[in-house]
């Protein structure tokens, strides 16, 4: 195998993202320890503005990240994952947001926990970017489908995004600063999802329980 | 959950990491804790102690990685199936992890490791571990039929768990050589998921019934959709030299080692193939990382060694000056420490010493060679342990000039290393036999037989061994015949600091043709007491033998 210079540079941008991942993911850290050292609370107005910026400077390094290996072609791990330990993980690491989760505890399905993760990590994030404060997480099995429901109690989509393909980038929402790279990966993570003859999707409509916006992941 | 009894290990090279775990470790209430910062320590420390968590960082700096510790632990038995493992990734090496499909961990706990995270990952962890005590308790006493029996109960009674359940059941069932009953549970799980354990569950079962094609298509669809999953390579090589087609095995196993170089054995499979196909350069490549991968490990082994000195008599011959004054170093070295490390593995021993002779020769002192590879037949007999050394002595003889008329026939090159033994027991098929022909044959083998009983018991084992191994090579050959050939062979494989996977293989096959003879109570006796030998000397899990056929089958 021979290593161009094109994919050496590919290979250090990517290492100098995983390095600020690393570096944004301590500064999370950091700051709990400096917010429990001086007592705190957890909605502390001088607080939150500092781990809001950095939760979204570690969101947006996952994302870029994400869409360096989706160039390489996704490789799927899939796993025999419970869906009640799932959501349990989701909230562990949102530990600051109302989210409300709800499965039978005998529900399993397969997947790749990592990137399905990042695709509900990604419709949280986008979530609060839109002004949510309180979100519901939601399993169950609907034919030979797993459905995984994200509602919101936010504004719910803009109209045109409740038509509109997501099966590539383009360009003309760089310029509105909405990249809809969220939204596109997720749509690429789904797709790689196959069993036999099916395929995995998502929808996105407004008929969340909490009035705001919903988004359902459908995997086989 | 408490963990005020847990015998816990940290394995961190990190100063700080491991402070900080084992801080939080004895927060959570754990009271005894051990450290190590190396894979080396760690397997020390686990011959030692039974820990039941066991907490791994997978990236170890120089030495072996969380991963490979784990693998080797459980390869070599030192950690029950009920005691946790868990690995500490950073979330970028979770991907590399993951491509392990045979050995995985109880758990994982990715980086940055904060007292919540750890807290609630372990608590769940262990709590999953423990939904599968009673399973695991069973595999620890080796009670398979108990242990099917409560994977079962799992899924009747926890059908979250049942997938898991069927991996364990059909892994078992494997083991046991309950290849269809293996087969139909891997298949009900690929039709309802994909799932790449099942789906390489299901290609070793064709595999070892003989379906390459469909094993063949089965792997390669899985590399495509992930190309880290190494195990399938190895298997695809396997494969390929059963269909006596090396050259593809060794173009598998390349790509597989570029993937995942740290593995000792594929290195090792690697650097055999390579010889095979006088490919010395990519031989001598393997050898020198099996060696080095190998050191202070269970693989430790003469083999590699061995491979590295045949690796490099051609460049003694056709290299430059300078080739050939380092090889000349390296395989001294290498002969050196086979004489040192392995000294009571005599065919080893003896193939050292030829190679030695060997070695001289192409240097161009020939009478020196000559003279050594005399001493080597003297010293050991004509007494040829495996295929591989008796190939060897073979080559051997006839480089140097001493073939020997005994043996004219030129032995085929067997394109595989597994199935040679499995050629020199088959039947001879010159058309059928008279009678007549089949009444002198057994009493020969019968005086062979009695000839090598005298020989065991004045300590003659590998003289005697020889003379079973003659005796069983007849397909008519008696029960007590093949009892007898075993029971010499585990004799020799107990001496021994390093058995051979080819000492199993053989084993194993005479374990088979019991099996599938009918035999009386002292026979069935004998036989069990040699399984019980020969699974003391832990033999690799494919080699598993049934504990019994008599009351395992309910």
């Amino acid at each position: 195998m021979t290593t161009t210079n094109n994919d050496l540079h590919a290979l250090f941008i990517a290492s100098c993202l995983h390095e600020a991942k690393n570096n944004a993911n301590h500064l999370l850290i950091h700051i709990d320890q400096l917010a429990e050292h001086f007592a705190l609370a957890s909605d502390d107005p001088k607080l939150q503005p500092i781990q809001n910026d950095c939760q979204n400077l570690l969101h947006h390094l996952t994302q870029i990240l994400q869409l360096y290996k989706s160039n390489q072609g996704y490789r799927l791990h899939r796993e025999d994952v419970i869906l009640e330990d799932f959501f349990e993980d989701i909230q562990l690491r949102h530990p600051h947001i109302a989210l409300h989760v709800q499965t039978d505890p005998d529900l399993t399905a397969v997947f790749d926990e990592q990137l399905i993760l990042n695709i509900i990590d990604t419709a949280i994030y986008n979530s609060l970017q839109a002004d949510a404060t309180e979100l519901v997480l939601q399993a169950s099995r609907v034919d030979d489908y797993l459905q995984i429901c994200i509602d919101d109690n936010g504004p719910g989509f803009p109209e045109d995004f409740l038509t509109k393909s997501f099966n590539q980038l383009s360009p003309s929402n760089l310029a509105e600063h909405k990249t809809g790279l969220g939204l596109y990966m997720a749509q690429q993570i789904m797709q790689a999802h196959q069993h036999q003859d099916r395929r995995g999707y998502f929808q996105l409509n407004n008929q969340s329980s909490l009035g705001g916006g919903r988004l359902t992941l459908f995997l086989p | 959950m408490g963990f005020e009894h847990l015998r816990v290990l940290i394995i961190e090279d990190h100063a700080e990491m491991r402070a900080s775990l084992r801080a939080m470790l004895m927060r959570f209430g754990a009271q005894n804790i051990d450290n190590v910062i190396c894979g080396e320590d760690a397997i020390e420390a686990l011959k030692i102690k039974p820990y039941d968590l066991v907490l791994s960082d997978y990236e170890l700096g120089r030495g072996k990685d969380g991963q490979q510790i784990l693998e080797e632990v459980r390869y070599s038995g030192l950690m029950s199936a009920s005691a946790t493992y868990v690995l500490i990734t950073a979330a970028q090496t979770m991907e590399m992890v993951m491509g392990a499909l045979e050995y995985q961990p109880d758990g994982y706990i990715t980086k940055p490791i904060t007292y919540d995270v750890v807290h609630s990952r372990l608590i769940k962890i262990l709590k999953h571990k423990y939904h599968f005590s009673e399973i695991n308790a069973a595999i620890d006493d080796k009670n398979v039929a108990l242990a099917l029996q409560e994977c079962d109960r799992m899924v009747m009674r926890q059908p979250k768990f049942a997938t898991q359940a069927f991996r364990i059941k059909a892994k078992l069932l494997f083991n046991a050589q309950q290849y269809d009953a293996a087969e139909s549970i891997y298949r009900q799980v690929v039709d309802s998921h994909t799932l790449a354990w099942a789906q390489l569950g299901l290609a070793r079962c064709l595999y070892v019934k003989k379906n390459y094609s469909a094993a063949i298509v089965l792997l390669q669809s899985l590399i495509a959709t992930n190309d880290k999953y190494v195990e399938c390579y190895d298997l695809l090589a396997q494969i390929y030299l059963e269909q006596e087609q090396p050259l593809q095995a060794q173009t598998i196993l390349e790509q597989a080692v570029e993937k995942s170089p740290k593995a000792v054995l594929r290195q090792s499979e690697l650097g055999g193939i390579a010889l095979l196909n006088q490919n010395m350069d990519v031989a001598a490549k393997a050898a020198r990382k099996a060696i080095t991968l190998s050191k202070n490990s269970c693989h430790h082994s003469p083999k590699n060694y061995l491979m590295l000195v045949k690796s490099l008599q051609n460049l003694l011959i056709n290299g430059s000056q300078r080739d050939k004054t380092l090889s000349a170093t390296e395989i001294q070295g290498a002969l050196k420490e086979v004489q040192k490390s392995f000294p009571q593995d005599q065919a080893a021993q003896l193939q050292a010493k030829l190679a030695e002779g060997l070695t001289l020769h192409n240097q161009g002192k020939s009478e020196k060679g000559q003279k050594i590879i005399q001493e080597a037949q003297a010293l050991y007999g004509d007494v040829v342990i495996d295929a591989d050394t008796q190939q060897f002595l073979q080559e051997t003889l006839g480089a140097v000039g001493l073939a020997n008329p005994l043996n004219t026939q030129p032995k085929t090159r067997s394109p595989s290393k597994s199935t040679s033994s499995e050629k020199t027991v088959s039947t001879k098929t010159e058309g059928p036999k008279t009678p007549q022909q089949i009444e002198i044959e057994r009493v020969e083998m019968e005086n062979i037989n009695n000839k090598g009983v005298e020989l065991f018991q004045q300590g003659q084992v590998l003289q005697a061994l020889k003379l079973f191994e003659t005796a069983a090579s007849n397909n008519n050959a008696k029960i007590s015949v093949i009892l007898n050939t075993l029971q010499a062979m585990l004799v020799l494989m107990q001496q021994q600091t390093n058995v051979d996977l080819r000492e199993f293989e053989n084993c194993y096959k005479y374990f088979n043709r019991l099996n599938a003879q009918q035999s009386d109570a002292t026979s069935r006796k004998r036989q069990e007491k040699l399984q019980v030998i020969y699974s003391a000397l832990n033999p690799p899990e494919h080699l598993f033998i049934k504990a019994s056929n008599h009351h395992d089958n309910h």
